[in-house]
């Protein structure tokens, strides 16, 4: 046992409130093995990460508990909670003995200096070494956590570096001092998939040769899947079920552990509907053709280069493509909040007409933008803090005067009821309402034309998987009521797989490959879809095992 | 959280003053502030007389000590001054005159003045014989009483800020606001205007302007000439603030949603943008006051704004300009006091604002 954590309580006090954060847990780290926290938004796991170290944000305090941490076999062990945050003591083992790497890896890094002068500067602190023994260790370490060229790379700024390089960096100065004990917080979210699925090798393979024990909290099941030995699954500040890994999936305890891997999009997809709207031998009606669209910003910035594909009535098309893809773009230029640089944009209203939206007027454009709607990711920034629930949603009918007096109300409060939410909070203010709740207020708002082609940028990449399964629920529902057709944009390709009948695949801003879900799936013809589709880690530890 | 049904329900303004509440320096600036504005509108009544009266005979007096308890019973009274002059140096000295007991009451009747349309000759605080003159912060060099001087001044120096305020607060929104959602080179052109109004140096110019003004203008013009001049330079920094935040708002998700919603520019703008900069503004605005009384005091002490007879804190600090003044009578100095008491307090009730500003930041 590396590490055993017992009754650890951490709250957080703000003015008269105190928040629970952590409450009474307790869970153990064998030697060599990876424990994998895992849970949804405010479950606490990451503070109870940072308890250990003693990193707490202002406010929090450790109430009581243990963490003996024995750094060597058949060492002394040390109560971590127990050292004064400040002393000396605790500075000794952390980044020494036990190391983290957080989310946000170009955050993590200072702009000021170069990754040499990172990895030196700890070198030499920790270890003593002097100006030249700690440059040619970084050297080592870059090579180590597999960065081409490390010589090079050593007076490179991180802003020069891509995110998964920037992780690579931040796991070698995590390694600096050979620790026992890493600590990872995330530290893939913020990344593609693809380069996801590399740094999970990478920390793969440094475990294994550097016999490292690592504390993995993640979100993510199939990331758990796939590097986890044991773990704990925590909600509301308690560890619910803590476990072999293979229990944990394949025969879970605690109701909410099956809450959360019944949430999966591959567990959910079973229960989707099986028929695709669109008939294979004849030609349905399209809705939308996107053909030969160029969008270069500045002159320089090539965004979208050269797309095409239509979009068929009543069917959901799912948009993929890591960041930079040129996906958002794409479909900003669907309800004209982008200009093409070239390119038709068609749409086909309800009676067959049809319109180029780039050429439309100033009245047609309103009127169009009433039938092409725009769902959006953030549930926080998307609503105005200062408005209520009923001036959010009732906002698109009195711009465009499609209701007046007591009718905007009634339409309101039918909407917050299609979309699940209570007619008597339209009154409310969005603060009062999770992420969850405030987008399925986003839905409303953009259902409340009447549309009949609606845009879901990211529409659930900023909520937790048991909330997402809800929504990507509600969206499917909705769909089936009111006929819609949807252009589901994500980099998530589980919930593509989930919900899209068809799926087009966008790289560099060039479309890769369109599919009907089930080809594209089971038998990609390019090699960056297959690429992309073996980087998504699967929520079965099964499949990882040997 | 156990208050979270309650604020879902509690209005923007209702948020702001509880976080507004827990900010105890700026609760005690919004108390100063209150008050000093109170002075203003009531000066005639709080000043025990107006600002023509003087005797003449009692120059640099001393503030007489208010007193309850006396050989001749309880009661609230002061003693009279006697003066002696050395027959070298022939400096004044005053001395406490203790066998003459003057009677101080309150509501005491006395010059007639206007406040809120009605005329009135009741005092709060005074002699109760209207024909004794009591100096509660000394006289100055004619004679005049400095706190009536100051109630008086009070309402110049505080008002000259607010107009001023007002004037640069419109044409600050106004080019901030269409510099920032404009952007491109609507931008540029307004930011090289408000840099070159910047790179002025305010001093000087001031200076030039006031000194410009017609020397027969009425004590009204002159004060409507103070404010324009000092608003003229107050403006920029504002523009620069809605210009930044306008900036920043028009990428939130919610104004692009309320363009695919079909708004209009100017509806986004009235809606989204200012409502949602409203606090911020308020705030900017409290403590942009402070920089026009200073403006409007320095211009007045260096005698080329407000002039005598009319009253001002700057004005009235012109007497200290005499080193020599100072020492024999430092309760000159108290105007000074006044400047820096009301500017400090506007500015804690400012930052408090500024703090209390986003109830939703958390």
């Amino acid at each position: 046992m590396i590490l055993k954590v017992e009754n650890l309580r951490t709250r957080f006090h703000h003015h008269d409130t105190t928040v629970e954060a952590v409450n009474d847990v307790s869970f153990d780290l064998p030697r060599g093995t990876t424990l994998a926290i895992v849970g949804e938004s405010g479950s606490g796991k990451s503070v109870t990460a940072r308890s250990l170290l003693q990193i707490l944000d202002p406010g929090g305090r450790i109430e009581h508990g243990t963490a003996m941490f024995t750094s060597d076999p058949g060492g002394e062990s040390i109560d971590l909670l127990s050292l004064d945050p400040r002393g000396p003591e605790i500075r000794a083992i952390r980044g020494r003995q036990i190391s983290m790497i957080f989310q946000e890896p170009m955050a993590s890094l200072s702009p000021m200096y170069t990754v040499g002068g990172h990895l030196v500067e700890v070198l030499r602190i920790h270890l003593g070494l002097d100006k030249a023994q700690a440059w040619e260790r970084g050297v080592r370490l870059l090579a180590k956590v597999g960065i081409p060229q490390p010589e090079a790379r050593m007076t490179s700024y991180p802003f020069q570096l891509s995110g998964g390089m920037c992780q690579r960096v931040m796991t070698a100065i995590a390694l600096a001092c050979e620790p026992r004990l890493l600590i990872a917080d995330e530290p893939t979210t913020a990344l593609d998939v693809t380069t996801q699925a590399k740094i999970l090798d990478l920390l793969d393979e440094i475990k294994a040769t550097e016999e490292l024990s690592m504390l993995f909290i993640t979100h993510d099941l199939g990331v758990v899947a796939r590097v986890a030995d044991t773990v704990a699954v925590m909600r509301d500040g308690d560890v619910v079920e803590h476990g072999e890994v293979d229990q944990i999936f394949h025969d879970p305890r605690h109701d909410y552990t099956k809450h959360l891997l019944g949430s999966r999009p591959t567990a959910w997809k079973a229960r989707s509907r099986v028929t695709s709207p669109v008939p294979e031998d004849q030609a349905p009606p399209r809705i939308a053709a996107v053909d030969d669209l160029y969008v270069t910003f500045d002159g320089q910035v090539h965004a979208v280069r050269g797309v095409s594909f239509d979009i068929y009535a009543g069917e959901t098309l799912g948009l993929v493509g890591e960041s930079g893809s040129g996906k958002t773009t794409t479909g900003r230029c669907l309800v004209a909040a982008q200009k093409p640089s070239s390119g038709d944009i068609t749409y086909w209203d309800a009676d067959g007409a049809e319109h180029d939206i780039a050429a439309l007027g100033k009245r047609a454009l309103k009127k169009l933008r009433t039938q092409v709607r725009m769902i959006f990711q953030d549930p926080y920034t998307s609503l105005n803090p200062r408005m209520t629930l009923l001036d959010i949603i009732a906002d698109p009918l009195r711009v465009n005067g499609l209701a007046k007096g007591g009718e905007i109300k009634e339409r309101v409060a039918r909407a917050l009821e299609t979309v699940g939410l209570h007619p008597d909070h339209m009154n409310r203010y969005p603060h009062a309402f999770s992420g969850g709740q405030r987008q399925r207020v986003n839905i409303a708002r953009a259902l409340i034309t009447e549309p009949r082609l609606v845009i879901a940028d990211e529409a659930v990449s900023a909520l937790d998987v048991s909330v997402r399964a809800q929504i990507l629920e509600l969206l499917q529902r909705l769909q089936e009521e009111l006929g819609l057709t949807y252009l589901f944009i994500s980099h998530d390709l589980s919930v593509v797989e989930a919900i899209c009948d068809r799926v087009a695949v966008m790289r560099y801003g060039r479309l890769v490959e369109v599919n009907t879900t089930a080809a594209l799936f089971s038998d990609p013809q390019e090699d960056y879809t297959r690429e992309l589709l073996d980087a998504v880690p699967v929520p079965d530890p099964r499949l990882y095992a040997s | 959280m156990s208050t979270s049904t309650n604020e879902a329900v509690l209005s923007q303004s209702r948020l702001v003053w509880r976080a507004f509440k827990r900010h105890k320096l700026a609760m005690a600036g919004l108390v100063v502030t209150v008050l000093t504005y109170l002075v203003v509108v009531f000066a005639g009544f709080i000043a025990p007389y107006d600002t023509e009266h003087f005797v003449a005979d009692r120059t640099y007096a001393p503030p007489q000590a208010l007193h309850l308890f006396g050989d001749d019973g309880f009661g609230p009274h002061t003693y009279g001054q006697r003066a002696t002059q050395d027959p070298e140096t022939l400096d004044i000295t005053w001395t406490t005159d203790t066998s003459r007991r003057i009677d101080i009451g309150l509501f005491v009747k006395g010059s007639e003045y206007s406040v809120l349309g009605l005329t009135l000759d009741r005092h709060l605080i005074g002699p109760v014989d209207p024909s004794q003159t009591v100096y509660f912060l000394g006289s100055d060099r004619t004679g005049h009483d400095i706190a009536s001087l100051m109630a008086y001044g009070a309402r110049t120096s505080m008002t000259i800020g607010l107009l001023g305020v007002a004037i640069a607060f419109v044409i600050g929104i106004t080019l901030g606001g269409i510099s920032g959602y404009r952007a491109g080179k609507t931008d540029t052109a307004i930011q090289r205007v408000i840099e070159f109004f910047m790179s002025m140096p305010t001093l000087p110019l001031w200076l030039g302007l006031a000194a410009a003004l017609p020397t027969d203008w009425s004590a009204l013009q002159r004060y409507f000439a103070i404010t324009l001049i000092v608003a003229v330079i107050g403006w920029t920094d504002l523009a620069r603030v809605v210009r930044g935040r306008f900036l920043a708002l028009r990428e939130e998700q919610y104004v692009t949603a309320a363009r695919l919603d079909g708004s209009s520019a100017a509806r986004i703008i009235r809606r989204h943008l200012l409502p949602s900069m409203s606090s911020h503004l308020i705030a900017s605005l409290t403590l942009s006051i402070p920089g026009m009384i200073l403006a409007e005091t320095a211009l007045s002490f260096l005698g080329l704004g407000i002039q005598a007879p009319d009253v001002s804190w700057g004005v009235l600090l012109q007497e200290s300009q005499n080193l020599r003044a100072v020492t024999t009578a430092p309760w000159l100095l108290l105007p000074g006091l006044a400047v820096i008491v009301v500017v400090l307090a506007l500015n804690f009730l400012g930052d408090g604002l500024r703090d209390a500003a986003d109830p939703y930041s958390r």
